[in-house]
């Protein structure tokens, strides 16, 4: 069989392969359709009315859930050690702010406990140890004799003056190494 | 869904249903299927409210039709159905066994040539099926591909038919 022929036959059998057996009307499946989308519309419109309460729930959880994380910060009052020059003031008997503050404060104990256990430090800064570097300079200025660390001392301070170099003065040459000959004596 | 829109919907669904069911049948090759997946695409676009100011109706209507047959060809591939006679074929045409006895039950030839179209690789049969009712441009809009890998496909699945066609051939003549 020729390519012609095969390609006419494939042409052929497409035509018959692409053809469906019987074609609905478009005016009975434009019926179905709407039937189709007005059911799914009544589907979706059943959710409607549980959908408010159910994002209202969801909000109320969510801040319940926010409120739980998030604790106050606790008023520095608390933490604050007392003065001897301050005096106190006592708050009003219907005051209940102060002993909300009181219970918060119960609540952390082992951070108040963290803090009063560290030792009070007598210099600030803290004195740390010397670096390998200085460990060496004191060391140099223990053996060497003084008059040669002041050199030493002087030599650095002066290291970033700025260089002097005198100025060069160039003799002229002098007439009696290379004479010259005097114009016009030959005559 | 107002009066006005039902009208509009009406008249792309009248202009447009026959084409779109050709191209389901093309890609499913069943009437019940091909019908499913013409409305489930007609639906879409429905619900969507994507009818209003088309550029290219026709083109916008093969894709949705196109993605919807797809669908359909995937759920019934992970049920497992309907490939038996795409396997049995190309299982005819590749083996080199000389009686196939396939052949015999293929009466006419066009139904042979149907099988064969049906045991192409999809990428392959569905621009091929759908060259019938479109031209590259519109088939490469609807597949969404470049025109040229639509021209290259539709090359690359006539040459396999025609080799294997000249097999089939061979073999049936040789048969006597």
């Amino acid at each position: 069989m020729r390519v012609d022929e095969i390609d006419e036959e494939i042409d052929a059998a497409l035509r018959s392969y692409a053809k469906p057996p019987e074609t609905p009307e478009p005016r009975v499946m434009l019926a179905r359709l709407l039937e189709r989308a007005r059911a799914e519309e009544t589907q979706r419109r059943r959710w409607w009315p549980w959908l408010i309460p159910a994002a209202g729930c969801a909000a109320a959880l969510l801040a319940a859930a926010l409120g739980v994380v998030r604790t106050p910060p606790i008023p520095s009052i608390a933490f604050a050690p007392k003065a001897p020059g301050v005096v106190s003031i006592p708050a009003a008997p219907d005051r209940k702010p102060v002993t909300r503050i009181v219970a918060r404060v119960t609540h952390k104990p082992q951070v108040h406990l963290a803090a009063e256990s560290l030792p009070k430090l007598e210099m600030f800064p803290a004195p740390m140890p010397l670096a390998s570097e200085e460990q060496k300079l004191v060391a140099f200025t223990r053996q060497t004799p003084p008059a040669v660390v002041r050199q030493v001392v002087e030599a650095k301070q002066h290291s970033d003056d700025p260089l002097e170099i005198a100025e060069l003065k160039i003799q002229p040459l002098d007439e009696g190494d290379n004479p010259v000959p005097p114009k016009g004596k030959n005559k | 869904m107002r009066a006005h829109d039902e009208t509009e919907f009406a008249g792309l669904v009248e202009r447009q249903w026959r084409f779109a069911y050709r191209v389901a049948w093309a890609v499913l090759r069943n009437a019940a299927d091909a019908e499913d997946a013409a409305q489930e695409a007609f639906l879409k676009i429905l619900l969507a409210e994507a009818w209003r100011g088309l550029r290219d109706e026709r083109a916008f209507v093969a894709r949705a039709v196109w993605r919807a047959a797809v669908d359909t060809l995937r759920s019934k591939a992970a049920r497992g159905s309907g490939a038996g006679a795409e396997e049995d074929w190309a299982a005819m045409v590749d083996d080199a066994r000389p009686d196939p006895e396939a052949i015999a039950v293929a009466a006419n030839w066009e139904t042979a040539v149907h099988r064969l179209i049906d045991s192409l690789p999809e990428e392959l049969r569905q621009p091929l099926a759908l060259s019938a009712e479109m031209n590259s441009r519109e088939i490469a809009a609807a597949l969404g591909i470049a025109e040229g890998t639509v021209r290259t496909r539709l090359m690359r699945a006539r040459q396999i038919l025609r080799e294997k066609m000249a097999t089939v051939e061979e073999r049936h003549y040789a048969r006597g």
